[in-house]
């Protein structure tokens, strides 16, 4: 299956916005594949335009980022009609292209070993009838999310503000897992890895670790179902680490390999990637590259508007209803406030049903605005009482992007 | 908040009352032996993911270095969205790739590749 349309030539491809001199196309090639529209995802001094696609398996309308390995966003109005994200339009992230296409499900083998008194290997069953089954909601957010909207720009999967999702999650406690096994005295991390391999053999395959009192706290979850439904193989089917309030590099896709290990991991996911400064918010003034590193964990506050868009005009003099999500990271959200003046003065919003301390909320509001041009802001305070900073937080691995978010808007005679 | 976070199991039951497992037939799932009193089955899954390797770099100076070497791993849009960076910026991103995901790629390739690049952003940025 070609996601680009087969009866593009080379030629066709390659023609089309050739530059004088070096003959190269400043236009990405995805501007000429003929998919179903292009998305604005307003990115500062980069390419900011994606195509949507419906050409990924158990997958709706996504905003396309990359074909291999897949990275697909979210488009800003799921997250308006729906708090819980639908499973088809749940954002999907890969590092290595080297993914199953097939999962057997009665083969399928869940591994605990390593530092264990005894290896245990389940199957999806055993999961299923042989442990106490918990549900809880939670957000699920991409450490880079937003990176397209850093400025100054850092490279990476340059992100709008749509890789993450909310799902209901159901499973059982990796805690009760891993007491299947035993953990021996002296563990210290717990390391996840999933069906996917590097696509060269050397290359590091995708690891990643929880400290064993992390892993034990008894809410950290091997999810087999996501909104009631089995996971989309694309998010993960059919086990995923669930690890409500940190970031979704945990949450381990196809998890089928769980290491304990008697000292800490130093593999490269953990050691060197995801690495943020460690400062409140990871932020570092822009353009810093030497600064005390951790690697990324919990999640701060954040809020966004789902119903208005950048540069929209909307009707001067007249009732305009605001709505959009917040989430407050590592707990519940307590608060949040909406300012049209650019944080001078903030009025507080009303906030929707609250499905638990790790879900999105909603936040719903109402303003009448002059006719000329302003800015909308939109601030989250959780139940720890963090705000969310108005000076946007900045780090070079582009991470963790969570300070006030603004739409400039029109407010003019007709809407 | 532990508490919270249980469900009950008669409640969650009704949730697997649902036939899970329905994907899409095209993705041809395998029946799984489900007993009957099993509310919910996992079912074999099977999709095809969609490839772009006929995907070319924009021509230029050194387009077939680049395309020989930066295709293998990902599409070449995780390098077409990058904002423009500088031929150092670029230099490390290369080395990167070989250094530290493995990229088999000629140390006599690096230059063609970074010259490419570099020119690439330079044009973006005009
Ligand atoms: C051996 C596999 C491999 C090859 C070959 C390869 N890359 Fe990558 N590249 C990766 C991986 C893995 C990532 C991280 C992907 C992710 O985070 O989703 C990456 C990410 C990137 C990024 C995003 C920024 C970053 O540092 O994560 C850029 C830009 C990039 N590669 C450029 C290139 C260029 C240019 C070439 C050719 C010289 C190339 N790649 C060849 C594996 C490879």
């Amino acid at each position: 299956m070609t996601l680009f349309n087969p009866t593009l030539s080379r030629r066709n491809l390659l023609s089309g916005v050739a530059l004088s001199g070096l003959g190269m196309v400043t236009q990405p090639l995805w501007a000429q594949t003929g998919a179903q529209g292009m998305v604005d995802l307003h990115l500062p001094g980069k390419p900011s335009k994606r195509p949507l696609t419906k050409a990924f398996p158990q997958k709706g309308e996504m905003i396309l980022q990359r074909v291999r390995p897949p990275l697909l966003e979210t488009p800003m109005q799921v997250f308006d009609q729906h708090i819980l994200t639908p499973n088809d339009q749940f954002y999907v992230r890969w590092h290595w292209a080297n993914i199953p296409e097939s999962v057997d499900a009665k083969a399928f083998r869940l591994t605990v070993r390593g530092h264990v008194e005894r290896k245990v290997e389940l199957r999806l069953d055993d999961l299923l009838h042989g442990f106490e089954r918990i549900e809880y909601v939670a957000v699920n957010q991409c450490s880079g999310n937003s990176r397209g909207l850093f400025s100054p720009s850092v490279a990476g999967a340059e992100w709008g503000h749509g890789a993450m999702g909310n799902a209901r999650w159901t499973g059982v406690r990796l805690r009760d897992v891993l007491d299947r096994a035993g953990v021996k005295a002296g563990a210290v991390d717990v390391r996840f890895g999933g069906l996917d391999e590097a696509l060269v053999s050397e290359g590091p395959k995708f690891l990643k670790s929880l400290a064993i009192d992390h892993a034990r706290d008894g809410e950290v979850m091997i999810a087999y179902a996501m909104n009631g439904e089995p996971l989309p193989l694309l998010n993960g089917y059919p086990l995923r680490l669930i690890v409500p309030g940190w970031y979704s590099t945990y949450w381990v896709k196809m998890l089928s390999d769980i290491e304990v290990l008697p000292q800490k991991d130093d593999n490269f996911w953990m050691a060197k990637a995801y690495q943020v400064p460690k400062t409140p918010f990871g932020h570092v003034p822009p353009g810093t590259a030497d600064f005390p590193k951790e690697p990324i964990s919990r999640m701060v506050p954040r809020s966004l508007i789902t119903n208005l868009a950048e540069g929209q005009v909307v009707k001067a003099g007249a009732p305009l209803a605001i709505s959009g999500i917040a989430m407050g990271g590592d707990c519940g959200v307590a608060k949040v406030e909406i300012s049209t003046d650019g944080g001078a003065t903030w009025q507080t919003a009303a906030l929707g049903e609250d499905l638990g301390p790790y879900s999105l909320r909603r936040f719903t509001h109402r303003i009448t605005m002059p006719a000329g041009r302003f800015t909308l802001a939109c601030r989250c305070t959780n139940t720890k009482g963090v705000s969310q900073p108005l000076t946007m937080n900045w780090n070079p691995g582009g991470y963790m992007r969570a300070g006030v978010e603004t739409l400039t808007l029109v407010a003019g005679e007709k809407a | 908040m532990k508490g919270k976070l249980m469900v009950g199991l008669a409640l969650a039951a009704s949730v697997w009352s649902v036939t899970v497992g329905a994907t899409p037939a095209r993705h041809a799932p395998r029946k799984a032996a489900a007993k009957p009193a099993t509310p919910f089955a996992f079912r074999s899954v099977r999709v095809s993911l969609p490839q772009d390797f006929d995907v070319e770099y924009p021509a230029g100076a050194g387009a077939d270095a680049v395309n020989a070497n930066c295709r293998a791993c990902h599409s070449p849009s995780m390098v077409l969205s990058q904002p423009p960076l500088s031929a150092e910026e670029w230099h490390k991103e290369v080395r990167k790739m070989i250094d530290v995901y493995k990229a088999p790629i000629a140390e006599d390739q690096v230059g063609a590749i970074t010259g490419y690049l570099t020119a690439l952003s330079a044009l973006a940025a005009k």
